[in-house]
C-alpha cells in the first residue's frame, strides 16, 4: 500500500510565508535582540509550536475554513497541544525540562502521520 | 504568487495590520524591542510576580505535582497543588523552548493567546461576513488599555489562557462534529479544565446550545459530547481527586452551587473591575448590535440549524453571561477582562449594517469603501485609547538584580530577613530563600504606634491550601496548616537571620529613622555588607544565633 502527505502546495507555501511574516515580525519589534536571537526564537516559534498544530488543524478543519485562516487556528492549536503534551508525561514523574524539544518533534510527526492519505485508496474514490 | 492567491492573503490583511498594530502598542510595555530583559516590564502585582516564582520553581523540580515550597514558606512539606497547573507549565514550555526569561516568555505568551483569539473570532466572523469581521478589528484594541490589560499586568494569567482556550472552542461549538474533531475537542476540554474550570459551566451551556439547535446531528451531538465528557474526566481526574472532594466539605450545598455559576462572595478586582463605562460610546453602539442579535435569534428560530445562526447565539450568550455580575454573579468580573472581544463583535455588526445600507443608497464601491473605514476606526480608536508607554515594574533593575544574586550566591538553606518599606505585594517571591519580611503595612503601624520594627512581628508566607477554591476542597497538610498559622506573624529576633536584605526605596523620613534605628539595634560588627547598589542593602550575619538564645 503506498502512502502521500495530503499537503498540498498552496498549504506549504503559505506556511513558509506565515513563518517568514513572523520572523519580520518579530525582527522589527525586537530589533535591539539581535538578528541571530530573534532568528532563532521565529524558528523555534514556527518549527516547534506552529507547525503541529497547523498539521492538526489541517487535518481536523480543512473542509471548513481556507488556508491562511487555519494558519491562524493552527497557531492556537499548537500553543494549546504543545501545553497539554508538556504536562501529561510530568504526571506520570518525567522531568519536563528533558522532553522541550522531544515533544514538539513527536507532536509534528504524529501531525505528518494523520495527514498521510492512502495513494490507491484516493484513485479508486 | 498569482493574484488569486494573494487575493486570499488580502481578506487576511486587515487581520494583519491589526496584529502588526498591537505589538507596536504594547512593545514599550510589555518588551522594551528586547527578549533580553534584565528585570520584568510591567508587574505590577504579587500574583504576577507569584506566577513568575511558579516557573522557576516549576524549572528546577521538572514537574508541577506538588504545591511549590516558596508559597509554602520553605517548610520542606508536600502538599497537592493549590494552583491549576496547565498555565505554569505553559510557560515554562515557552521559558524553556524559547531560552528567555520567564516574564518576558509569559508576555509573550500571552499576547500571542490574546491575538490568535482576535484571528479565531476574525475567522469565524469572515466566514459569515468579511466585512462585518473588518468591522469588528478596530474595538478590540480596549483589550490592550486599562483595566482590561490589569489582567496581564497584575497576574491574572490563568483566566486570561482560560478565554483563549475558550475561543478555540467556539470552532468545534460552530462546526460539525466529526471523529479527528472530537480528539482535538476533548484536548480542549481538558486543558480548560486543568487551566481554570471556575467557568467551565458556560463552556458546558455552550455546548447545550449545539445540541439544541443542531437537531439534525442530535444522536451524534449527545453521544460525541458524552464520550468526549468522560475521556476528559478521566484525563483531569486527578485534578478533580485533589480538588474535587464536595461531600467532605460540611454544609453548603447552595453556596458550591452558586459558586459553580460565580457567584463567588463579593470577588472583584479592586481598581481594575471593568464596567460598561470604560468603552465609552462603543457600548450603546454594542447593545444596539446585541438587540439587533436578539431580534434575529426570535425571528429566525426555525432556521437555527444555519452558521449565522449559531454565531449570534453563540455570541449573544457570552454577551449576557458578561452582564452577570449585576445581578450578583460577581465571579464573572474576572471573565470581563476579554470583554472587548465580544463587544467589538457587536459594535462591528452595527457598523456593517449601517455600511449596507449606505452602500446600497450611494452605491459605494465595496472594499475601498470598507478599508477607508477601517482605517479611520482604527486611527481614530489609538489616539482615542491610552496605551501604556511605561514598563514600571514594583521592582526595579537593581532589586531584581539583588534578588537574583541571592538565589545564585547563597546557600539554599539560607534564611533571609527582608525590610521593604515601598509595598505590601509579595514581589520578593521570585527570592528562593526562607525569608521573613517587614513590608510597608509593618512601616505604617511602627509609625502610628511610635515603636521600633523590632518590636513588632514579622510576616512570613506560608499558605498551604486549607481553603475551599471554587466550592472544592482541597486535600491539604493539617500540621503545615498550623505551624504555618503560628508562624505567619512573629517576632523573630534579627540575628538569627542568615542574610538581611534592606530595600533603600525610602517614601519618608520616619521609614529612615525606622530603619537607622534596626540597624542600630544590631550587633553591626557580626554583619558584613556582601552587595549594596543605590536601591538595596545585602548584609550578611557571620555570627548567626539561635532563636531560644536571645
Amino acid at each position: 500500500m503506498k502512502y502521500k502527505l495530503n499537503l498540498t502546495k498552496e498549504q506549504i507555501i503559505n506556511y513558509v510565508y506565515f513563518s517568514l511574516g513572523l520572523l519580520v515580525l518579530l525582527q522589527i519589534i525586537f530589533y535591539k535582540s539581535g538578528l541571530f536571537r530573534v532568528l532563532v526564537i521565529s524558528l523555534k516559534l514556527s518549527l516547534f509550536i506552529h507547525l503541529p498544530g497547523y498539521l492538526v488543524a489541517l487535518k481536523t478543519f480543512k473542509e471548513e475554513f481556507d488556508t491562511i485562516g487555519l494558519l491562524f487556528i493552527g497557531f492556537a492549536f499548537g500553543l494549546i497541544l504543545t501545553a497539554f503534551f508538556y504536562y501529561v508525561p510530568s504526571l506520570f514523574g518525567i522531568n519536563i525540562n528533558q522532553i522541550t524539544y522531544i515533544m514538539p518533534i513527536v507532536l509534528i510527526i504524529v501531525g505528518l502521520l494523520i495527514n498521510l492519505g492512502n495513494v490507491k485508496k484516493e484513485l479508486n474514490e | 504568487m498569482d493574484i488569486k492567491k494573494g487575493n486570499r492573503w488580502i481578506k487576511y490583511a486587515p487581520l494583519i495590520v491589526l496584529i502588526i498594530l498591537i505589538f507596536v502598542l504594547i512593545n514599550p510595555s510589555f518588551f522594551q524591542s528586547n527578549f533580553e530583559a534584565k528585570s520584568p516590564n510591567s508587574l505590577l502585582a504579587g500574583d504576577a510576580y507569584g506566577g513568575v516564582s511558579y516557573i522557576y520553581d516549576i524549572d528546577r523540580m521538572g514537574n508541577f505535582n506538588q504545591e511549590s515550597q516558596f508559597i509554602l514558606g520553605f517548610t520542606g512539606g508536600k502538599v497537592t497543588l493549590r494552583e491549576m497547573p496547565l498555565f505554569f507549565i505553559y510557560g515554562t514550555f515557552l521559558y524553556n523552548l524559547l531560552g528567555i526569561e520567564p516574564y518576558v516568555a509569559i508576555f509573550l505568551g500571552l499576547l500571542l493567546g490574546m491575538i490568535l483569539s482576535i484571528s479565531i473570532f476574525y475567522i469565524i466572523i469572515k466566514k459569515q461576513s468579511f466585512t462585518w469581521a473588518v468591522f469588528f478589528l478596530p474595538c478590540t484594541l480596549f483589550l490592550f488599555t486599562f483595566p482590561f490589560i490589569a489582567g496581564i499586568t497584575w497576574g491574572i494569567w490563568k483566566s486570561y489562557f482560560m478565554y483563549f482556550i475558550l475561543a478555540t472552542s467556539f470552532l468545534f461549538f460552530l462546526t460539525r462534529f466529526t471523529k479527528e474533531r472530537a480528539v482535538i475537542f476533548i484536548i480542549i476540554w481538558s486543558s480548560l479544565i486543568l487551566t481554570h474550570p471556575s467557568l467551565l459551566i458556560y463552556f458546558l451551556a455552550l455546548f447545550l446550545i449545539k445540541i439544541i439547535v443542531e437537531k439534525q446531528d442530535l444522536k451524534r451531538n449527545i453521544s460525541t459530547l458524552f464520550i468526549s465528557g468522560i475521556i476528559t474526566l478521566t484525563i483531569t481526574l486527578h485534578y478533580f481527586l485533589n480538588y474535587a472532594i464536595v461531600s467532605a466539605e460540611p454544609g453548603g450545598t447552595k453556596e458550591k452551587i452558586l459558586g459553580l455559576i460565580g457567584a463567588h462572595g463579593s470577588y472583584h478586582l479592586y481598581a481594575a473591575n471593568p464596567y460598561t463605562s470604560h468603552f465609552g460610546f462603543f457600548w450603546y453602539i454594542a447593545l444596539a448590535g446585541f438587540a439587533y442579535s436578539l431580534f434575529y435569534l426570535f425571528q429566525n428560530i426555525k432556521k437555527r440549524e444555519t452558521f449565522k445562526f449559531k454565531l449570534f447565539s453563540l455570541f449573544s450568550l457570552f454577551f449576557i453571561i458578561f452582564l452577570l455580575p449585576v445581578v450578583g454573579l460577581t465571579r464573572i468580573n474576572q471573565f470581563r477582562l476579554v470583554w472587548p472581544l465580544y463587544v467589538s463583535v457587536f459594535v462591528g455588526l452595527v457598523i456593517y449594517l449601517l455600511f449596507k445600507i449606505i452602500k446600497d443608497k450611494f452605491k459605494i464601491k465595496n472594499k475601498f469603501a470598507i478599508f477607508i473605514i477601517y482605517l479611520i476606526l482604527l486611527v481614530g480608536l489609538v489616539n482615542y485609547l491610552q496605551f501604556s508607554k511605561t514598563n514600571y515594574s514594583i521592582t526595579n533593575e537593581e532589586q531584581w538584580d539583588t534578588y537574583m544574586f541571592i538565589n545564585e550566591n547563597t546557600n539554599t538553606n539560607a534564611t533571609l530577613l527582608l525590610i521593604n518599606p515601598v509595598s505590601s505585594q509579595n514581589e520578593f517571591q521570585p527570592i528562593n530563600r526562607k525569608l521573613r519580611y517587614y513590608d510597608l503595612e509593618r512601616f505604617s503601624k511602627a509609625t502610628q504606634t511610635d515603636t521600633s520594627l523590632t518590636n513588632l512581628y514579622s510576616k512570613f508566607v506560608c499558605d498551604p491550601p486549607k481553603k475551599t477554591r471554587d466550592g472544592f476542597k482541597i486535600y491539604s497538610n493539617e500540621e503545615m496548616v498550623k505551624e504555618c498559622e503560628e508562624n505567619r506573624e512573629k517576632n523573630v529576633p534579627p540575628c538569627t537571620f542568615d542574610y538581611i536584605l534592606i530595600n533603600k526605596q525610602f517614601q519618608n523620613q520616619e521609614q529612615v529613622n525606622l530603619v537607622q534605628e534596626f540597624i542600630s539595634e544590631l550587633d553591626i560588627t557580626n554583619y558584613q555588607m556582601i552587595k549594596e547598589s543605590q536601591q538595596t542593602l545585602l548584609l550578611k550575619n557571620n555570627k548567626v544565633c539561635k532563636e531560644n538564645e536571645i
